[in-house]
């Protein structure tokens, strides 16, 4: 059940990413159709367009980790073998979760402080506060995933990552 | 200066471990700063960079030019190039090769990334070589090398991270690239030429095409040359900023894409998934990198770096090749893009001192990077191509690789010597 349902809230940020995507591709033509052909630009763009960019990097995060898509270097690694193996995979996913943990907690310290400013967009007045915390989540988010990759990795289920080399289209590091 | 050393090793040995570049750059760069500084403001720095990093506009151009070659891929517009230089060269002893090259030369010119480069060609090249009887070496190398081209000539992801990184104008460093890019082509032909003269068996030539048959190939490609023209013309013209460019570049290939392949919500998807997913891999390095680069440079290691090259009292030329063989090497262990995350920052201001062109400088960069992609032990392209071919051996892509690695020798020579070839274009943009 849990599962089903983490697969599903995973498919919903998935196709959210496609929909920002598309919105950041469509805003871009319509802001520059606005200024050439009707003297107008499409106010705010730059902002919007900035807002769309961190969503689309914290909201991925957690597809990107949980698809253990991080771009590595994989020179010693595929050597690895048994205990060894395990013991590398744990503690390699437990560093990479506390690091999450701290841009979390520090995104979500960045949320409080300006939510007590009251800060907002200079152009569109929209407030900043709740895209911290927002991605602040993200990132704990993928933290939790991590550890629990981690936890896989010490009883030795973890599944080999689908490497760069599988599928160079969709793999991290095709836009290299 | 200590500090950063270790620092070094530590991030080495991290990375070595398999622990992903980005989180090694982060944790070590913030446990440096605590130490040279203090915890608080280390924490107060990490937390800016993340927040602030990710929502950077210039940053924009990333996902747009990686869109846009996702898009480009699904119209199989590879196969298209490829027949269409191959109906011009095939016939040549080797001619399959060159055409190969060529061919990657103009899917660069619609796509910012090497491994998607040569990934995309080698599906439709190779088959193709092997059915004329070419040697896998030949078939591969070239593959892996015309790959190269990618990131040098635009659109390039490289140049963009490079171009924010060193405040340097975007588009000049695009329009620095094209040269260089021409000439890579030119000097692999050559190098295709030499090995066929050596040793005739590794490509026989193909069939000779009609001209009739040429200009029709030629004609399928209208696509590549309308979306290079709007895009980097419009780059380069000054009617638009990368990152519109670059949003026009996705628009316009997603409108080919509906012309060749219909509308289909699941390629679309697939497309703009591949993209966010690349996006997010490249930010949590990006991240780390900063995080890394902003240790590096309270430990003092900029300062004392300058201040050393300064006391060896070399000339800049010298200290510049230098540099290229210290990328080269470190190309080793290192993909491109976190190279130069992670090198540029540190060794940019003893550049900038010594007085050397800022986007010469980032073109001979983006170059020696790309020898590292296709020289052992890591050579990302041959990894590429060998999970794309898996009955191709890794030495015999390295053996295929090394005509052109001589003359990437051969290229970095000509671009170290003569600037004009990188600075020309740039020299006519405001």
């Amino acid at each position: 059940m849990a599962t089903r349902i983490g697969g599903w809230l995973l498919a919903l940020l998935e196709t959210l990413m496609v929909i920002v995507l598309i919105v950041m591709v469509l805003l871009t033509m319509a802001d520059v159709i606005g200024r050439y052909f009707m003297n107008r630009p499409l106010p705010g763009t730059i902002e919007l367009i900035e807002l769309m960019l961190g969503l689309v990097v914290f909201g991925t995060l957690p597809l990107t980790t949980l698809g253990q898509e991080h771009i590595v270097v994989d020179i010693l690694t595929p050597a690895f073998r048994g205990w060894f193996k395990r013991a590398q995979q744990t503690l390699m996913s437990i560093i990479g979760a506390v690091v999450l943990g701290f841009i979390g907690w520090q995104l979500w310290r960045r949320g409080v402080e300006l939510a007590g400013y009251g800060d907002l967009t200079a152009y569109l007045k929209l407030p900043v506060a709740p895209i911290a915390f927002s991605m602040s989540a993200l990132s704990f988010l993928s933290c939790a995933l991590l550890l629990a990759l981690s936890v896989q990795a010490a009883r030795g289920t973890l599944r080999p990552p689908p490497s760069a080399l599988e599928a160079p289209q969709g793999a991290p590091g095709a836009g290299l | 200066m200590n500090a950063t050393i270790i620092g070094f090793i530590a991030v080495l040995v991290l990375a070595l471990a398999g622990l992903p570049i980005g989180f090694g750059l982060f944790a070590v760069g913030l446990i440096g700063f605590a130490y040279v500084i203090d915890w608080a403001p280390a924490l107060a720095m990490v937390g800016q960079i993340a927040w602030e990093t990710p929502q950077n506009y210039g940053f924009s151009v990333l996902p747009l030019f990686i869109l846009m070659g996702a898009f480009l891929n699904q119209a199989k517009l590879s196969n298209d190039l490829y027949e269409a230089s191959n109906t011009f060269l095939g016939h040549h002893r080797g001619g399959l090769a060159m055409a190969t090259i060529v061919a990657c030369g103009g899917f660069s010119a619609v796509c910012g990334s090497s491994l998607a480069t040569a990934a995309t060609m080698a599906k439709v090249s190779i088959p193709s070589m092997r059915r004329y009887g070419y040697a896998d070496s030949l078939a591969a190398g070239s593959v892996a090398a015309g790959g190269t081209l990618g990131i040098l000539i635009p659109p390039s992801t490289v140049f963009v991270i490079y171009g924010i990184l060193t405040q340097t104008d975007i588009g000049k460093l695009f329009a620095a690239g094209i040269l260089p890019g021409i000439l890579t082509i030119v000097l692999y032909c050559l190098a295709i030429m030499l090995v066929v003269r050596l040793k005739p068996s590794l490509g026989p030539p193909g069939e000779y095409s009609r001209w009739s048959l040429r200009w029709k190939a030629l004609l399928r490609v209208w696509a590549v040359v309308v979306l290079f023209v709007v895009v980097i013309g419009g780059l380069y013209v000054g009617a638009f900023t990368p990152t519109e460019a670059a949003g026009i570049g996705a628009f316009g290939s997603y409108l080919f894409v509906l012309l060749r392949n219909g509308w289909s919500w699941h390629g679309l998807r697939a497309a703009a998934l591949e993209t966010a997913r690349s996006t997010a891999a490249i930010f949590v390095v990006l991240i780390g990198a900063i995080v890394f680069s902003n240790f590096v440079n309270v430990a003092g290691m900029s300062v004392a770096l300058g201040g050393w090259v300064r006391g060896l009292d070399m000339s800049p030329t010298a200290v510049l090749v230098v540099i290229l063989i210290f990328y080269v090497l470190l190309g080793c262990v290192f993909e491109s893009m976190s190279m130069i995350l992670l090198t540029i920052p540190i060794l940019f201001p003893i550049v900038q001192q010594l007085g050397i062109d800022p986007i010469w400088f980032g073109v001979l960069v983006v170059v020696v990077t790309e020898v590292g992609l296709i020289t052992p032990p890591v050579g990302l392209n041959v990894y590429v191509l060998k999970s794309v071919f898996r009955d191709i051996e890794s030495a015999t892509i390295f053996r295929g690789v090394f005509p052109f690695v001589c003359a990437d020798l051969v290229r970095i020579a000509l671009l170290t010597t003569f600037p004009a070839i990188s600075l020309w274009l740039p020299s006519f943009m405001k």
